[in-house]
């Protein structure tokens, strides 16, 4: 699963400790998600995503094998 | 993230004073036939009364506990990435846990096997918790190395 938080964070100009603060987890779980290494949870996918205001799917894409 | 079975933060402390301590005793009864003194129960025998001391048992239990406490105190930034890391540190911990012990099957015998098969009991424990925290150092050490 590909993700967009860095350049949604970007957008938004906040950091990964704000964002991780913002939705309840560590800084470690938005880096390790921002570098692909992570899936995220369906809840934790859609809190980031309710913080970016936009929809999972902006966030969150499907890729190749999954 | 409710509802995770595990206990307080400051109990991986407790933890680890409990285990050492215990640990230490374990070794000064074991390895140099200290007692506690006085620490015995009593049954009858024989028309009279025999006594057993505990000290052991005692080490044996404040290890185990000890262990237990390290391994399920809560993580202070405890959520579904830590949870992760939990449940693959168990999934090692058995599986080296059992590997150890098939070895330790076709490599000894007897009293022997017995003797080395009780140690075996913490290496469940003893792994999960090496697994765990290498993991977390793995995980800030990344954290570090990328720029915010």
């Amino acid at each position: 699963m590909k993700n967009s938080i860095r350049v949604q964070r970007a957008i938004k100009n906040i950091t990964q400790a704000e964002l991780a603060e913002l939705v309840n987890v560590s800084r470690q779980t938005i880096n390790t998600m921002e570098s692909g290494k992570y899936i995220p949870s369906t809840v934790l996918a859609l809190k980031i995503a309710a913080i970016f205001g936009v929809s999972v799917e902006a966030v969150f894409e499907l890729e190749e094998g999954d | 993230m409710k509802n995770q079975f595990l206990l307080p933060a400051k109990f991986r402390l407790i933890g680890w004073v409990t285990f050492l301590l215990s640990f230490a005793l374990g070794i000064l009864t074991e390895s140099y036939g200290y007692d506690i003194p006085g620490f015995q129960i009593y049954y009858p025998k024989e028309g009279s009364f025999a006594g057993y001391n505990l000290t052991n048992e005692l080490a044996f239990l404040g290890t185990i506990v000890g262990l237990l406490m390290i391994s399920f105190a809560r993580h202070i930034n405890e959520d579904e990435l830590i949870s992760k890391i939990r449940l693959e540190s168990w999934k090692w911990a058995v599986l080296i846990n059992y590997a150890i012990l098939l070895i330790l099957n076709f490599t000894s015998y007897g009293l022997g096997f017995v003797f080395i098969v009780t140690y075996n009991v913490l290496t469940l424990l003893l792994v999960y918790i090496i697994r765990f925290y290498y993991s977390l150092y793995l995980l800030n050490k990344n954290l570090k190395n990328s720029e915010d």
